[in-house]
């Protein structure tokens, strides 16, 4: 150690200096020299430029810029010169308040909700890749089962919705949701207006179903009561489990926060006019809280082997507080996200699909071969040797996935438009929807830096993981 | 043979199938096919036998069917959106037809018929002509797009409380408030939404007419007839003209006379005959006689219905005829006319819409041949240039160890991980401030044109003189290869829209022949050779560019020494033929075109920019990471052999990377083909410069969207991409992964 450690201090005190390597490699700053030119004018100046834009009110009257660039900058700084040419339109300098606007909810526009859109947004994403990892490596397992005819005549296939421009595919699903000339409308029999309904399937379902039992419109509220019930009795068997088996004290106090959590939530309901009332980011921020707090409990408790019963009841309380959750997110999705989404997972599995096969043909058969000789289920099988050794190929791809369909401007903006009442709006269509329709250049520019650090933090937490997983490479 | 357990997996498997295709038969019981449907509750049934008693052998064969036919179901919901739109685009009863501008001739007045197109305007919508003014007004007025307008008569800040429509010029402008105001104004509006008219578009209110009152011109409106307005008579009636009917605008459109108009009477209660007519009266549907002579088969032309005072269009969507025992809810579906369950007969299925919409792809003037001409030139532009000036730097960043590399790896990891729309902002300010005379443009394109021809003359001299010490014959071949492509290329981009756009009455002009010719030819020059030559390489199965062992490389290199090196030759050419391009393009400017001003915002160009601001990067991280798979050791032997770094790239690296720039280069092709929110956004006020995506998406009307040209038209849209995806689908995956993870 020491040694290396003073070989490493040698060779630094004695290796050339910056200056030197620099000189050393000037062929390489050559041949990076045309194309650094041209992305500093068309790419890093426009950020450059962004940046003061988000801080100014730059609107449509300061597009007329006379006397350039540079002159309306300066007069943004100095009101004398600003004054002195007014040729050069320069924009007023407004500092954070553009941003203090997006983020405070207090831009002008029809059914603007930052959070609730940045929510919808992780939902959406979430939701889809889930969608497609899950389908794309099941449907490339079938693809890679033994025996099976026409496999590259399928594979060739599947890849047409991957193919097709996004762009396409997303006008072609608009069309197919058509209230009165649509396919599924016309293939199903209903006469559902699925992307400008404005009530939730979740909704309409509770009406109906208290209208059933005859409690009347508004009377799903009542069924509540049982449903806190079985929460609390879900969440208070997870707590018990946790307690029981080993004292864990984070389990014990994840699953009491649950339960006081999810009790107030349920029964604050009939005072607060149900889910409705809440304000839509306290709304989704107590999804994601309950969500994330179901996720705890699960990993601070997976380390136990519990026993036949014990599972059971694990089994029976994920299954009643998943449902729950469903409802919990599902309260404020209107159709047309289920539409969407269901467009964006039609175009989005070929991809995961063509990434698992790839990986699936490099494992050896004979991996298999000694799994169920040593008497292995499929099943078994699956979780022990496919998905360890897919795993590596599925992560990037996954993470490619996610940044894509976080991003996916195409599927949104083409099939729903952010129909009914911006529901389905997502961050990249709001800011397209800033610059295109309303003309807020200033705050359009600030939005897309809120964009850039969402897309930052994602980055970044995705590659934690990748480098997490990347220990499973074999 | 050994008895085994029950496999729960294949009964309920089988069971799910089984009941599948006892629902599709139930369902479809009255198609003539349905009993087809038993196979699958046969299939279905027999592996829940297997399930239950077969030996291994049969339930390997059940799962097989099993596998088989989820194979199968996939396949059909992958390609049924696709299936839809094929349908729908041969469908023979909805196509719009482009607007007649001649004007009407022998139309009986009672039966023209509204195109069933309009915007719906919010409650309350005033619509109010403005004038401008200025800033000295002491009037009240408004800001509305950088001038001052005057509001009307008694108007006040303090009435722009409720949506209104402004109508200034020819523009639309809807009204929402925003703060802050800026000094001097009333109050500022921001057009939420600019819906841009004709020139010669006129608002007119339409009244109700009473029944029985039929005057000389009077038009339909969903069943209900309305009085033209004052002054008019139907012979005026030619332009595109917005009808006001309460609060929604209207469109007005003329329909090619109908072929027939047939009286029809309602049906008495309880009469079931074989065939009948539903009109759609508002929400109501009634049922009348069918016509003599009619089938509900033979329906495809435009036909109208007249009941009583109401007139029905059959083909249009509003009212239509269905036989008897037909579900009527699917009369429109394509997809059960491609199963011959419709009312139309699939022979009489058509093309027409692809013709029309090659004649005219939307109700704007811009014709089928310049939206491709645009699309091509702003993918084509941008692809190669990306590929001209990021080569080097890619082979830099692969090859170097230089102080800044991972500075500007990550600095690319950056821009890569931003989204198109997130720069939209200020490339539009910046770029929208670029507006010159005429003059100066003019002065600038030939300028650039002059520079190419002469860069091009001098080359072609200098390989000229080269080529004639050493001639071969070999490379007759080649050339003639390549000169064939040419020649295909030219009839693709030439000989198409000038024979379509001839077609259409507009003939494109002397230059605009010329200057497509042109650019056809420095097209086929620059990509022709590699086409020719890379193809072989790029075919999946040919060769495998990607694999890395020495050899391979090697022997690649002197296949391309052999074959690849004489003609260049070809290069300098087209950039001759470009530079005559510019030219002809700035002699046009002035001639025909000329004295407008330029705006690089409003031209491909000023999108090509934009595009290059996210495809730059793209492209060098994804030649990066090509050049990374090829083996190094070939350059180390060439700089051992004293070659230079320079000598080395060009002559060793380049020809290797090919296929990679070739394989970036379509990558390219692909984004820019269906690049949309940077055209749409800086294009959006110059219809010639259209590309076929924003056209495309301009067909998505508000409510009656021309479904079969829409179909028609998507499906010429994403042909091209949809190939080059399919012939690059192995290098789609490495791309992806090599580009956007390996930081």
């Amino acid at each position: 150690m020491a040694v290396q450690a003073l070989s490493r201090a040698r060779t630094r005190a004695v290796g050339p200096s910056l200056w030197q390597r620099i000189w050393e490699a000037r062929l390489a700053y050559l041949y990076i020299l045309p194309g650094f030119l041209i992305m500093a004018i068309v790419t890093f100046f426009p950020l450059i430029f962004q940046v003061w834009m988000s801080l100014t009110d730059y609107g449509i009257t300061n597009l007329k810029a006379g006397e350039g660039l540079f002159a309306q900058i300066w007069g943004s700084f100095s009101p004398s010169y600003a004054a002195a040419h007014p040729q050069a339109s320069a924009p007023h300098w407004v500092g954070l308040e553009n941003f203090l606007q997006i983020l405070g909810n207090r831009l002008a526009l029809p059914g603007y909700d930052f959070w609730y859109m940045l929510s919808f947004n992780l939902i959406w994403t979430f939701i889809n890749v889930f969608f497609h990892v899950v389908l794309g490596v099941a449907f490339a397992m079938l693809l890679n089962s033994k025996g099976l005819l026409f496999k590259r005549f399928y594979r060739a296939f599947y890849i047409i919705p991957w193919a097709l421009p996004a762009l396409i595919s997303g006008m072609i699903w608009h069309n197919m949701y058509d209230k009165d000339y649509g396919a599924i409308n016309l293939l199903s029999g209903l006469k559902l207006d699925w992307l400008k309904e404005t009530a939730t399937p979740f909704q309409q379902l509770f009406r109906e179903l208290s209208k059933g039992i005859g409690l009347g419109e508004e009377g799903w509220m009542y069924l509540l009561l049982p449903a806190v019930a079985l929460l609390i009795l879900a969440a208070a068997l997870l707590f018990y489990r946790a307690r029981s088996r080993r004292p864990a004290p984070g389990a014990a106090l994840g699953g009491l926060s649950f339960t006081a959590i999810a009790s107030f939530l349920f029964l604050s309901f009939p005072f607060a006019r149900g889910l409705d009332g809440l304000a839509s980011w306290l709304y989704y921020l107590i999804a994601f809280g309950v969500v994330g707090l179901i996720v705890a409990l699960f990993a601070l408790t997976s380390r136990y082997r519990p026993d036949a019963a014990g599972r059971a009841l694990v089994f029976i309380a994920a299954i009643v507080l998943g449902i729950g959750v469903l409802i919990l997110i599902g309260w404020k999705l209107p159709y047309s996200f289920y539409a969407v989404l269901l467009a964006n997972i039609w175009l989005g599995w070929p991809f995961m699909m063509t990434v698992a096969t790839g990986a699936l043909q490099g494992i050896p058969e004979e991996l298999y071969e000694a799994a169920r000789i040593d008497g292995a289920s499929d099943w078994q099988a699956f979780w022990q040797i496919t998905v360890p050794l897919i795993r590596p190929a599925m992560v990037p791809a996954i993470m490619i996935g996610m940044m894509m369909t976080f991003n996916q401007f195409n599927v949104i903006y083409f099939v729903t438009g952010g129909e009914p009442l911006h529901r389905t709006e997502i961050l990249v269509t709001q800011a397209f929807r800033l610059v295109n329709e309303q003309k807020l250049y200033g705050i359009a520019a600030s939005f897309s830096i809120i964009v850039f650090f969402v897309l930052a933090v994602i980055t970044v937490i995705t590659n934690r993981i990748s480098r997490a997983t990347e220990s499973y490479a074999v | 043979m050994r008895r085994q357990v029950p496999s729960i997996g294949l009964v309920v498997l089988g069971t799910l199938v089984a009941i599948l295709g006892a629902l599709l038969w139930y369902l479809l019981r009255d198609w003539p096919y349905a009993p087809a449907f038993a196979v699958l509750l046969a299939l279905g049934l027999g592996v829940v036998l297997a399930g239950v008693f077969g030996n291994r052998r049969w339930r390997s064969v059940a799962r097989q069917i099993l596998a088989q036919l989820a194979c199968i179901l996939i396949l059909i919901s992958v390609l049924f959106p696709v299936l839809w739109i094929v349908g729908m685009s041969m469908d023979p009863r909805d196509i719009l037809r482009p607007l007649d501008l001649s004007p009407i001739t022998n139309i009986p007045a009672n039966l023209l018929h509204l195109l069933p197109k309009s915007f719906a305007l919010p409650e309350e919508t005033v619509i109010f002509h403005l004038q401008p003014t200025t800033q000295d007004d002491p009037n009240p007025k408004a800001l509305i797009m950088g001038t001052f307008h005057a509001l009307p008569e008694g108007w006040t800040r303090a009435d722009l409380r409720r949506p209104d429509v402004w109508l200034i010029g020819s523009d639309l402008i809807a009204w929402a408030p925003i703060a802050p105001l800026p000094k001097g104004a009333d109050t500022l509006i921001y057009p939420g939404q600019v819906t841009r008219l004709p020139d010669e578009v006129q608002i007119e209110a339409l009244l109700p007419l009473e029944e029985a009152v039929r005057p000389d011109g009077w038009v339909v409106w969903e069943g209900r007839p309305y009085a033209v307005p004052r002054g008019w008579s139907l012979k005026q009636v030619g332009n595109p003209t917005l009808w006001l009917l309460d609060n929604r605008l209207l469109h007005w459109g003329i329909f090619s006379p109908p072929a027939q108009v047939e009286p029809v009477t309602p049906l008495e209660e309880g009469a079931e005959p074989a065939c009948y007519l539903v009109l759609k009266e508002k929400e109501a549907e009634r049922r009348y006689t069918c016509p003599q002579g009619y089938r509900t088969e033979v329906v495809s032309e435009p036909t109208y219905w007249l009941a009583g005072n109401t007139i029905g269009l059959c083909n249009g969507g509003q009212s239509s005829a269905i036989s008897k025992d037909h579900l009527g809810d699917w009369r429109h579906s394509p997809a059960i006319w491609l199963t011959g369950r419709s009312i139309v007969d699939w022979r009489a299925s058509s093309l027409r819409s692809f013709a029309s919409v090659i004649k005219q792809p939307t109700l704007n003037p811009v014709s089928f041949p310049q939206l491709l001409l645009n699309s091509t030139l702003l993918a084509t532009g941008v692809a190669l240039f990306c590929i001209l000036v990021g080569t080097t730097a890619a082979y830099a960043f692969s090859r170097f160890q230089f102080p800044g590399r991972q500075a500007g790896m990550l600095g690319f990891v950056l821009v890569l991980m931003m989204p198109s729309v997130a720069t939209l902002a200020p490339l539009y300010a910046i770029l929208n401030t670029f507006q010159v005379g005429p003059s100066v443009f003019r002065v600038m394109m030939w300028f650039a044109g002059g520079f190419l021809v002469a860069v091009g003359a001098i080359l072609v001299l200098l390989r000229v003189l080269e080529r004639i010490r050493e001639w071969r014959w070999r490379n007759l071949g080649l050339a003639l290869a390549c000169l064939a492509f040419m020649a295909l290329w030219g009839v693709v981009l030439f000989m198409v829209p000038a024979a379509s756009s001839w077609a259409a009455g507009l003939p494109a002009g002397p230059f605009g022949i010329l200057q497509w010719t042109l650019l056809a030819l420095a097209v086929a020059l620059l990509i022709g050779p590699a086409v020719v030559r890379g193809l072989p390489g790029l075919l999946p199965g040919v060769a495998t560019p990607l694999r890395s062992q020495p050899q391979v490389w090697q022997e690649r290199l002197r296949n391309f020494r052999r074959y690849f090196q004489r003609p260049w030759f070809f290069l300098p050419l087209a950039f001759l033929f470009l530079g005559l391009m510019l030219g002809l393009n700035a002699l046009r400017a002035w001639g025909i075109g000329g004295g407008e001003e330029f705006n690089l915002r409003t031209t491909l160009w000023g999108v090509g920019i934009a595009m290059v601001a996210g495809a730059l990067p793209f492209s060098i991280w994804n030649m990066k990471g090509f050049i990374d798979t090829i083996p190094k050791e070939l350059e180390e032997a060439a700089l051992i052999d004293g070659a230079s770094p320079t000598q080395t790239f060009f002559q060793i690296m380049l020809p290797l990377a090919v296929p990679g720039l070739a394989v970036t280069a379509l990558f390219g092709f692909i984004s820019g083909w269906t690049e949309f929110v940077l055209s749409w956004q800086f294009l959006a006020d110059n219809m010639s410069q259209f590309t076929l995506a924003m056209a495309l998406y301009g067909m998505q009307g508000e409510r009656n969207t021309p479904w079969a040209n829409f179909a028609a038209m998507s499906i010429l849209v994403s042909i091209p991409v949809t190939l080059v995806f399919f012939l690059l689908q192995k290098y789609v995956v490495s791309g992806l992964t090599v580009g956007a993870v390996k930081g």
